[in-house]
């Protein structure tokens, strides 16, 4: 049955995992597995395999398994089986065809979303076995080319869009020249020590999205906050690298970033509408370099947001007046538990909130923000049409009225984005930042 | 007059006009020129990958890559590079108004000049908004410098225009785009119309105003642009002043063709909602995509004051 196929995609042609296999042996996949297995794996991976029981509860918890026609092979379990399972069974003896089946499972059929995790009756983390793929991967070089490439720009400058260190610089007093158009005496503090936070954010803002950098600053300003970003790499909390399985790297960026917080001597990191970087920073980069939290206390900016409307430091002018309804990004909300502080923002900024169902904790996932996403366009119809549920429930939520779906990650925007535009749905996305800085009461102007 | 001119084009025959008008004044008046394409979208994810705008294929940021498209330009620019002055052309991939904006910044542009329309194959649906470039609303908005708006071939040199047209709404920016309008027509030795159209729009949704209100608002105006404007302008006399009435864009539109103008000098009307978000469009889209002569839109004062 295994070697039926899948579907009609499974002949995507991706440069990365094809030229990679080319150079591998049986000896070399069997010599890296077996190292794998008894170093890194551990007693964790081991438990995990030996204690799955087929009850296949977590089946019902996975987007992908509910969108291919409840296809056993897309279930959590199946996945494991097609994968590591397989692998620990055999001792490392696979063929080349079964790893570069290996990689598409782990990369482009499960976004480390560990939806499923919660319906297990075990607790085996799936998230945790798929990674663990996509890191034997990395060791043979057969990850997915787009991401892999994503990888190397974070290994070469420390964010992740070969942004050069003057453009950083740039970007930040460009904005700031901007927006003194309408804050007179606002200010993005460059290098500034002792100050209450580090604002951190991912390589596409300044690169891409400068206009998100430039509504931070004047909601900060407006709350008269206390506030810095870096001038030197290890500014972008964002981390690719953790998504291929090249921990060594993820290691190496998250100790820029903590480093670069520790040398301004901040209080706490304050980090933009990310949430992957959010994993990689109170997760697992931290973990990587022996931190079980994050050396420098660190929140999402759904916390600070929160913050902020809570202790009155911002106020809402007026309301936004469009029906909203909330996507819950898995890595801050199943990952930090953010979704009752998400609910508070939310319904302090916008007139009206229409729940999806499931929600909160229980929701499905954009599929884009494990790194499937990033495995670009070669996978793109397969990402979207493996989230067909997705596309029904924003439907449903918008057959209730809802116009506009907040989503405070950057991969959740452009996973739903192509849900939305594929399926002609037809819904506004924006970020928390968006409606606030549209809705507070800022300063008169001079 | 202008020192550094920046030139955005989609590198397609849409972008023609204002070729001709950019390639032209930057030889005219010894400006450096850039010319500048963003030839790539970013991808979903953010790869180092990118769409091609012209071919829609994936295509890498890498720098043979991005020497072939610089290529093509000077190809499409090959008559017009060369002219005397300094040219630099340059490629670059992302969102097309921040690159733009941030080019000229980098540059300190005292002059951007770009089309109206994004693609080529829309022509046939210009008047309509969504396929007006929403590039050309956000670099005008934000621009520090004059922001050219060529839609249309422009039969006459900017150095023989003889009818400057500078209709205002008295806003803050509007006395950027004064200065502008003002430096030009002197600058150039032409006459400047300065005009305003008291908006009576409400009036279609049934908020009827009395003949005289209506009458008062007019001569308010004139006093206003008598202060405002008149009053700043020394030893010059060329000028004309006009108050009409009606819905604003109409009003400018039929003003320019009876006086034969030649540009529209505007600030983005200010009281406006977001232009993004209006439906018809900010009055400076109506105009552009209307009419016969360059429209520039002015909104900031650090090119255009009277010591820059």
């Amino acid at each position: 049955m295994l070697d039926e196929p899948r579907n009609t995609q499974e002949q995507i042609y991706d440069s990365g995992i094809a030229k990679g296999a080319e150079r591998l042996t049986p000896e070399k996949i069997q010599r890296v597995i077996q190292e794998m297995l008894a170093g890194e794996a551990g007693a964790r991976l081991k438990t995990y395999v030996e204690t799955c029981v087929h009850c296949g509860l977590c089946s019902e918890a996975c987007h992908f398994y509910l969108s291919n026609d409840k296809d056993p092979r897309f279930s959590p379990a199946g996945k494991v089986k097609q994968t590591i399972a397989e692998m620990v069974r055999r001792k490392g003896v696979v063929s080349v065809d079964f790893m570069k089946k290996a990689s598409e499972i782990a990369s482009t059929e499960c976004n480390l979303c560990k939806r499923c995790a919660m319906y297990c009756p075990f607790g085996i983390d799936v998230a945790f076995l798929m990674l663990f793929v996509r890191r034997i991967c990395h060791k043979l070089g057969i990850t997915p080319q787009y991401i892999q490439d994503t990888a190397h720009s974070h290994s070469a400058t420390y964010n992740q869009m070969w942004v050069k260190d003057d453009e950083w610089i740039d970007s930040l007093q460009w904005q700031e020249d901007e927006a003194r158009e309408e804050m007179p005496n606002l200010r993005i503090p460059l290098e500034k020590e002792g100050a209450d936070f580090m604002y951190s954010v991912i390589g596409p803002e300044p690169k891409f999205r400068a206009q998100l950098i430039y509504q931070a600053a004047v909601i900060f300003n407006t709350a008269g906050l206390n506030w810095t970003m870096p001038a030197t790499p290890g500014w972008d909390n964002s981390d690719m690298c953790m998504y291929t399985g090249d921990n060594d790297m993820m290691a190496r960026i998250k100790k820029a970033h903590f480093e670069t917080a520790m040398r301004l001597r901040v209080k706490k990191i304050v980090m933009g509408e990310c949430g992957h970087a959010f994993r990689s920073i109170y997760d697992m980069g931290n973990r990587a370099l022996g931190w079980r939290m994050p050396p420098v206390p660190t929140v999402h900016a759904i916390e600070f947001f929160y913050e902020l409307l809570s202790t009155g430091k911002i106020t809402v002018l007026r309301k936004y007046d469009k029906p909203v309804t909330i996507h819950d990004p898995c890595n801050v909300i199943r990952g930090r538990g953010l979704h009752e502080m998400l609910r508070y923002v939310a319904h302090a900024i916008c007139e009206e909130v229409i729940e999806m169902h499931p929600n909160r904790e229980h929701n499905f996932c954009c599929s884009a923000g494990g790194g499937v996403i990033n495995c670009g366009p070669p996978w793109k119809m397969k990402r979207v049409n493996g989230n067909k549920v997705k596309a029904q429930q924003l439907f449903e939520a918008k057959s209730k009225g809802a116009v506009t779906c907040i989503a405070p990650c950057h991969n959740c925007h452009g996973g739903l984005e192509d849900i939305i535009h594929v399926n002609e749905i037809g819904m506004d996305l924006k970020f928390l930042g968006d409606i606030i800085y549209q809705v507070m009461e800022k300063p008169e102007q001079a | 007059m202008f020192k550094q001119i920046l030139f955005a084009t989609t590198g397609s025959p849409t972008c023609d006009g204002a070729a001709n008008v950019a390639f032209d004044m930057a030889q005219k008046y010894n400006a450096t020129l850039k010319v500048l394409h963003v030839y790539g979208f970013p991808s979903r994810g953010y790869s180092p990958f990118v769409v091609d705008v012209r071919t829609g294929d994936t295509e890498s940021e890498h720098s043979d890559y991005v020497e072939w498209v610089r290529e093509e330009l000077q190809n499409t620019y090959s008559k017009q590079l060369q002219n005397k002055n300094p040219i630099v052309v340059e490629a670059r991939v992302g969102v097309p108004h921040t690159e733009i904006l941030r080019a000229a910044r980098k540059d300190g542009a005292d002059l951007i000049v770009m089309g109206a329309h994004t693609r080529e194959d829309d022509v046939g649906a210009t008047r309509f908004r969504g396929v007006v470039g929403s590039t050309m609303q956000k670099v005008a908005r934000k621009a520090r410098c004059p922001v050219l708006i060529v839609a249309r071939p422009c039969m006459t040199c900017f150095w023989y225009f003889s009818n400057v047209i500078f209709a205002t709404d008295f806003s803050k920016a509007a006395d950027s785009a004064f200065m502008f309008a003002y430096k030009t027509a002197k600058e150039i030795g032409c006459k400047l119309h300065i005009f305003h159209a008291v908006d009576i729009s409400a009036l279609q949704v049934g908020r009827e105003e009395h003949q005289t209100t209506i009458e008062e608002k007019v001569a308010q105006a004139k006093e206003r642009i008598a202060k405002n404007y008149v009053a700043r302008m020394e030893d010059f006399d060329n000028y004309d002043v006009a108050v009409w009435e009606g819905i604003p864009y109409v009003e400018i539109l039929k003003f320019a063709r009876e006086r034969s103008g030649d540009i529209i000098v505007m600030a983005h009307h200010t009281r406006e909602v977001d232009p993004e978000q209006a439906e018809l469009g900010s009055t400076v889209e109506q105009v552009v995509l209307r009419a016969a002569c360059p429209v520039a839109s002015v909104n900031h004062p650090d090119k255009v004051a009277e010591d820059a």
